[in-house]
C-alpha cells in the first residue's frame, strides 16, 4: 500500500512538472495568478480519470486556450499602447518619421536588389545556365568566335546543350516609314538551353539555321502585342526585314530578353530573333563576336564543366595556334554575367549604408524611448507596484515599440512606393531587369520585416531598461544620475555606435565622390562636344558588295559636308562611349621580335573614314590620318594608337612598320592618341573607368562595313543638326533608318550615370546618417544636462564659471563622439575592401579622406554638442537648488 | 468521458466587457447575451454558493450529468474574464468557508453578476417558450 502510494506520488508529480510546464505557455501573468489552480485542478482530475483521456483533453485545453489569452493580452496591450504614444505627440512623430525614412530607403534600395540581382532567372532550373567566354591573360570574359563556338558544341560532355547569340540590328519595312528592330541572332539550341517553348507557333529547328531556309523569324512577346496586337494569326504570314521576305514562325515568351540583351546591340530587350547562322568556310577563328551560353546536364557540378572546357580550350590552342594560343575558357552563372560587376558591389553597397541609416534612425528612436521611458519610471514603478510583473511590463513596452514600428513601418512602405518610381528613373536603363523593379509581396514582406526587427531593436533595450527600476527612488522620484548610471552607459553606447555607423558611411561616401569627381576630370583622349551621332546599318541584302556599301557613305558624308554648319564628318565602326562593333583585331607583326609571331595582339579594331579622328577630336602623334589617297585597291595603310605601338613596337617608331591582317599587309601610316570608352569590353566600349585599350584603325574605304556609326561635328547645339542627317539618309536610300541618334556628350553621361546614382545615393544616406546622428549626440546631452540641473546648479553656486560649466557638458559629449568615430575609421579601414571595386583612382585607405570625416564629424559633434551645454550655463543656481 | 471544449466567443465577451468598462457606461446585461455555455454554468454554479475553480468544475459536471467538464484553461480563462468584466469577485480568506480549505481561491459573484446571469436565464426561458408554441418541447416534462 504504502509503496503504490508513493509510486503513484511520483507519477504524479512527474505529470505535474510537465503540466507546470506547458503552463508556460500562457501569458506569464495568466500562469502567476492561476498556475496554482489550474495545477490543483489538475491533480484532483488526475486522481479520477485515466491518464490517457486526462492528458489528451490536457494537451487540447492548452492548444486552444494557451494561445486565446497570448492574444487577448495583445489585444489589451495595443489600445494602450496607442493611448501611450498620443499622448507624446512630439516624441511619436519623430520616432515615425525617423524610422519612415529609413524603412522607406532600405524598402526602395531592396526593391532594386531584388528584381536585378536576388529573383531568379524566369528559366527552368537557372542554376544549371551558365555563360562560356572566352579568356586571355588580359581578357578575361571575352566574345565566343563562332567556329570555337561549333568546337565546343561538339566536344563537351557536361552540358546538355550549348547555345549562341549576336546582338543584330533589323531594319522594318513594311508599313510607313522604316523602322529599325532589336534583333537577336539565336542558334535553335538556344530553346533547349533556355528551357523555354514559344507561346505560339514553333521554335527554330536546326534546319533553319542554314542558307535558303533562314528566312524565319520569331517575335518576341512584347513586341508581338505591341505592334500585332497579339494576333496568333501572324504566324504564318510573312514581314519584310532588311529588304527581305522573312516567315513569321512563332512568338517567343518575355523571358527570352534576358539572353538576348547584348553588349553590341543598344541596350534594350530584342524585339525579334532570327537563326544565327554560322558558315564555317567564311567564318575566322579568331573573330570573337558571340555570346555563349550553355545549360549543364542534370547533377554535373559546375566544376566538372570547368575542368572539361578548359581541357577542351587547352587541346584547341594545339589545335589552333594561331587564333587559339593564350586564350582558355571561362565559365560564369548567366545570373552573374548579365550583371557588370560594379552595379552587383554598388547594389549591395548601397544596401549596406541604406541599412546602416536604419540603424543609426534605430538607435535614436531607442533614444528617444530611453528618455520617456525615464519620465515613465513613476507610472511603471507604480504599475510594478501594484503588482504587474516585469514581464509583463517588457511586454507592454515592446507592444508599444511594436505598434510604433508598425506605423512607421506602414509610413515607410508608402514612401518606398514613391522612392521606387524615382530609383526607376534614375538608374541608368542598361539595367538588366529595371523595369521589373517595384514594390511586389516580397519586397514588402522584406519592409515589414525591417520595420518589426528596428521594433524590437529599438524597443528592447529601453524596455528592459525601463522595468529594472528600483522601485523606492523611483516613486519618491528622486533618481536623477544619470551620467555613470548604466542607464547613462546605454544611451552613451547608442551615441558611439552611432557616431561609428555615420563615421563609416562618410568615409564611404567621400571615397566615392572623389573617385567620381576623378572619373569626371579623366583625360578622354577625345573632345565630345558638339558632336552628334547616329547609327546605321546597311542590311546585307540591299548591300551585298564593298562597291554598293562605300558609294552609300560616301554620298552621305558629301551630302553632310556641304553644310555651313558641319565643321568636319566621319564614320566608324564605333564612338567612344557608343553601341558599335569593336571586334578584337586579329593582326600581327610578321617582323617583331617583341612578341611571338604567332602571338594576337589583344587589339580592338576600328574601320574608320578620314575625318573620323578630326571629328572626335583625337590628337595625331605622328605621321600623318587617312587620306584621300587610301582607296579601295590602293596601298594598304593602317593607324594604330599610343598604346598599341607601345606594345608592338617599344623601341623604334611605328611609321613604315607592317602589319599582317587575314593574310594582307598593312603599311603603319601614323599613331593617334588613345581614346577611353573604345574597348572590346564591356557595353559601349567599356566605362570611364578603364583604361583605354589598344586600338588598330583601318580606312572604312579598304575595309567597308555595313554597320557604321555617323559622327557630325557642328558648331552649336548638335541635336540641331538631326533633321539634315535624316535628309541625307532619305535622299541616298528611303528605306534606310537612323538610330541611336544622340551626342557624344549623352553616350558619355550615360556612361556615367551609375557610378553618378551610386556616388549620390551614398552621398544621401551619409548625409542622413551624419544628421541623424548629431540629432542623437544633441537629444542625449541635451537630456542629461535636463538631469543634471541640480547638480550643475551646486557646481555654478560654489563658483565654477560657466566655461568650466561649458567644459564639463562638452567633454561629456565629445568623449562619446570620439570613441565613436575612431570606431567608425577603424570599421570603415576594415570593410573598405567592399567598394574598393567601384573606386577608381582613390586608395580606399586615403589618409586625407579619413581625416577629413573624422574633422567633419568632430565638427558636428561640437555643434550638437555646445547648444545644451550653453543651455547648462543658463541653469538658475538658486532654482536649481530649490527644485530639490 | 470527455470534456467539453465548445466555449467559443469568451474573448469577445471580454473585450466588449472591457470596452465598456472604460468608457464608462453602465453595463446592461442585455448587452453581454447570448453568454458562452461555459460562463453561464460557471455563473449558475456561483449563483448557489461561493466555490473554488475545482467545486466549480465538479458542480458543472454533476449538473449536466457529467456532459459538461472544463477544461484548466476554459475555466481560468472564463474566471479570468469575468473578474474583469465585475460579474464575479475573488472573496478575501476571511470570508472563505472555514472547513475548506484555505489555500484556494474562491470566487462570489456580484449583485451585477447575478443580473446578467439572470437575464441570460430569461432569455433561455423565452427560447423555451417558443419551442413549446410550436411544439418542438412537450408542454411539460
Amino acid at each position: 500500500m504504502a509503496s503504490t502510494q508513493q509510486g503513484g506520488r511520483a507519477k504524479r508529480s512527474f505529470g505535474e512538472r510537465f503540466y507546470r510546464r506547458l503552463l508556460r505557455l500562457y501569458p506569464r501573468e495568466f500562469g502567476d495568478e492561476y498556475g496554482d489552480e489550474m495545477v490543483r485542478l489538475y491533480r484532483d482530475r488526475a486522481r479520477k480519470d485515466t491518464r490517457l483521456s486526462l492528458w489528451l483533453a490536457l494537451l487540447v485545453d492548452v492548444a486552444r486556450t494557451a494561445p486565446k489569452e497570448q492574444l487577448t493580452m495583445l489585444v489589451q496591450d495595443v489600445p494602450h499602447a496607442f493611448r501611450v504614444l498620443k499622448q507624446t505627440p512630439v516624441v511619436t512623430a519623430a520616432a515615425i518619421l525617423t524610422l519612415a525614412l529609413g524603412v522607406g530607403g532600405n524598402t526602395a534600395v531592396f526593391s532594386v536588389v531584388h528584381a536585378v540581382i536576388l529573383r531568379p532567372l524566369p528559366y527552368p532550373n537557372p542554376d544549371r545556365l551558365l555563360e562560356l567566354f572566352e579568356s586571355s591573360p588580359t581578357n578575361v570574359g571575352f566574345r565566343v568566335s563562332p567556329l570555337n563556338y561549333l568546337s565546343w558544341a561538339e566536344r563537351t560532355q557536361t552540358f546538355e546543350a550549348l547555345a549562341a547569340f549576336n546582338g543584330d540590328s533589323i531594319n522594318l519595312t513594311d508599313h510607313g516609314d522604316p523602322e529599325r528592330l532589336i534583333g537577336s541572332a539565336i542558334t535553335a539550341s538556344m530553346f533547349r538551353v533556355l528551357g523555354l517553348a514559344p507561346i505560339a507557333g514553333r521554335p527554330l529547328r536546326a534546319d533553319d539555321e542554314r542558307l535558303g531556309n533562314n528566312r524565319v523569324v520569331l517575335l518576341a512577346e512584347p513586341f508581338w502585342r505591341q505592334h500585332f496586337g497579339g494576333d496568333p494569326s501572324i504566324v504564318g504570314q510573312s514581314i519584310t526585314l532588311n529588304g527581305e521576305r522573312h516567315q513569321v514562325i512563332g512568338v517567343v515568351p518575355r523571358a527570352f530578353r534576358d539572353v538576348g540583351r547584348t553588349q553590341i546591340s543598344s541596350p534594350g530587350d530584342p524585339q525579334v530573333f532570327v537563326p544565327l547562322m554560322i558558315d564555317p568556310a567564311r567564318e575566322h577563328r579568331g573573330f570573337r563576336v558571340l555570346r555563349v551560353v550553355g545549360r549543364l546536364r542534370p547533377g554535373v557540378p559546375v566544376e566538372r564543366a570547368r575542368d572539361e572546357m578548359h581541357a577542351i580550350a587547352a587541346g584547341m590552342e594545339q589545335e589552333f595556334p594561331a587564333s587559339n594560343q593564350g586564350w582558355g575558357v571561362h565559365l560564369e552563372a548567366v545570373h552573374d554575367s548579365m550583371l557588370d560587376v560594379g552595379v552587383r558591389s554598388s547594389l549591395f553597397v548601397l544596401l549596406g549604408a541604406v541599412g546602416a541609416v536604419l540603424l543609426i534612425a534605430c538607435a535614436n528612436v531607442a533614444n528617444l524611448l530611453l528618455a520617456r521611458g525615464m519620465s515613465r519610471q513613476r507610472e511603471l514603478a507604480m504599475r510594478a507596484a501594484l503588482g504587474a510583473s516585469p514581464g509583463r511590463l517588457v511586454r507592454q513596452l515592446l507592444t508599444e515599440s511594436v505598434c510604433l514600428a508598425t506605423v512607421s513601418g506602414v509610413c515607410g512602405l508608402l514612401m518606398s512606393i514613391v522612392a521606387v518610381q524615382v530609383l526607376r528613373a534614375l538608374l541608368p536603363p542598361t539595367l538588366p531587369r529595371i523595369d521589373e523593379v517595384r514594390v511586389d509581396a516580397t519586397v514588402l514582406g522584406f519592409g515589414l520585416l525591417v520595420s518589426l526587427v528596428s521594433g524590437l531593436l529599438f524597443g528592447v533595450m529601453p524596455a528592459l531598461r525601463a522595468t529594472r527600476v528600483d522601485l523606492l527612488p523611483a516613486l519618491a522620484q528622486s533618481g536623477k544620475g544619470v551620467f555613470g548610471s548604466s542607464r547613462g552607459a546605454l544611451r552613451q553606447g547608442l551615441v558611439v555606435a552611432q557616431m561609428g555607423l555615420a563615421t563609416m558611411l562618410l568615409v564611404v561616401a567621400a571615397l566615392l565622390i572623389q573617385s567620381f569627381l576623378r572619373l569626371q576630370d579623366v583625360p578622354l583622349g577625345f573632345e565630345p562636344e558638339g558632336v552628334m551621332t547616329a547609327r546605321i546599318n546597311l542590311p546585307e541584302a540591299k548591300y551585298p558588295d564593298e562597291l554598293r556599301t562605300s558609294t552609300f557613305y560616301r554620298g552621305l558624308l558629301q551630302s553632310l559636308e556641304g553644310r555651313p554648319e558641319v565643321q568636319a564628318v566621319g564614320l566608324g565602326t564605333s564612338a567612344p562611349f557608343t553601341t558599335g562593333v569593336r571586334a578584337t583585331a586579329n593582326v600581327r607583326d610578321p617582323a617583331s621580335s617583341a612578341v611571338s609571331p604567332d602571338a594576337p595582339t589583344d587589339a580592338v579594331e576600328h574601320m574608320v573614314s578620314p575625318d573620323y579622328f578630326r571629328v572626335v577630336g583625337a590628337p595625331l602623334l605622328a605621321g600623318r590620318f587617312f587620306g584621300d589617297q587610301d582607296r579601295l585597291g590602293g596601298p594598304l595603310v593602317t593607324l594604330v594608337n599610343q598604346g598599341f605601338a607601345r606594345q608592338l613596337w617599344p623601341d623604334r617608331s611605328p611609321i613604315g612598320q607592317t602589319l599582317e591582317r587575314d593574310g594582307r599587309q598593312y603599311t603603319v601610316v601614323g599613331v593617334v592618341g588613345d581614346m577611353r570608352g573604345s574597348s572590346g569590353v564591356g557595353r559601349r566600349g567599356g566605362s570611364l573607368d578603364r583604361e583605354p585599350q589598344a586600338a588598330v584603325y583601318f580606312a572604312a574605304t579598304q575595309l567597308p562595313r555595313g554597320a557604321m556609326t555617323l559622327l557630325v561635328r557642328v558648331s552649336g547645339e548638335p541635336s540641331l543638326i538631326v533633321p539634315a542627317i535624316r535628309e541625307a539618309v532619305r535622299e541616298i536610300d528611303p528605306a534606310q533608318p537612323i538610330y541611336d541618334v544622340r551626342s557624344l556628350d549623352d553616350w558619355l553621361g550615360e556612361s556615367a550615370a551609375q557610378p553618378r546614382l551610386t556616388t549620390m545615393l551614398a552621398g544621401a544616406f551619409a548625409l542622413t546618417a551624419l544628421l541623424l546622428a548629431a540629432v542623437g549626440i544633441y537629444g542625449v546631452l541635451a537630456y542629461s544636462v535636463g538631469q543634471r540641473t541640480q547638480e550643475i546648479g551646486v557646481r555654478m553656486a560654489m563658483g565654477a564659471a560657466r566655461g568650466q560649466v561649458v567644459g564639463l557638458v562638452l567633454r561629456g559629449g565629445m568623449t562619446w563622439a570620439g570613441i565613436g568615430v575612431a570606431l567608425g575609421l577603424a570599421g570603415a579601414f576594415a570593410v573598405n575592401r567592399v567598394v574598393a571595386s567601384l573606386l577608381f583612382e582613390v586608395p580606399t585607405r586615403d589618409p586625407v579622406t579619413f581625416a577629413a570625416v573624422a574633422a567633419t564629424l568632430m565638427v558636428v559633434a561640437l555643434a550638437a554638442c555646445y547648444v545644451p551645454a550653453t543651455r547648462a550655463t543658463r541653469i538658475n543656481p538658486t532654482l536649481a537648488l530649490r527644485s530639490e | 468521458m470527455a470534456w467539453n471544449y465548445d466555449v467559443d466567443g469568451y474573448n469577445e465577451i471580454s473585450y466588449t466587457w472591457g470596452l465598456m468598462a472604460r468608457r464608462g457606461t453602465g453595463p446592461d446585461p442585455q448587452h453581454l447575451l447570448p453568454l458562452p455555455q461555459a460562463v453561464f454554468h460557471i455563473l449558475v454554479a456561483l449563483a448557489e454558493e461561493d466555490r473554488h475553480g475545482y467545486a466549480i468544475m465538479q458542480d458543472v459536471a454533476g449538473r449536466t450529468g457529467g456532459q459538461l467538464r472544463l477544461s484548466p484553461g476554459t475555466l481560468y480563462g472564463s474566471i479570468k474574464r469575468l473578474l474583469e468584466g465585475g460579474l464575479i469577485v475573488e472573496i478575501d480568506e476571511r470570508s472563505r468557508p472555514t472547513e475548506d480549505d484555505a489555500r484556494r481561491r474562491y470566487y462570489r459573484l456580484t449583485p451585477f453578476g447575478r443580473a446578467v446571469a439572470q437575464a441570460e436565464a430569461d432569455r433561455l426561458t423565452g427560447l423555451l417558450r417558443q419551442a413549446r408554441a410550436v411544439g418542438l418541447v412537450p408542454r411539460r416534462i
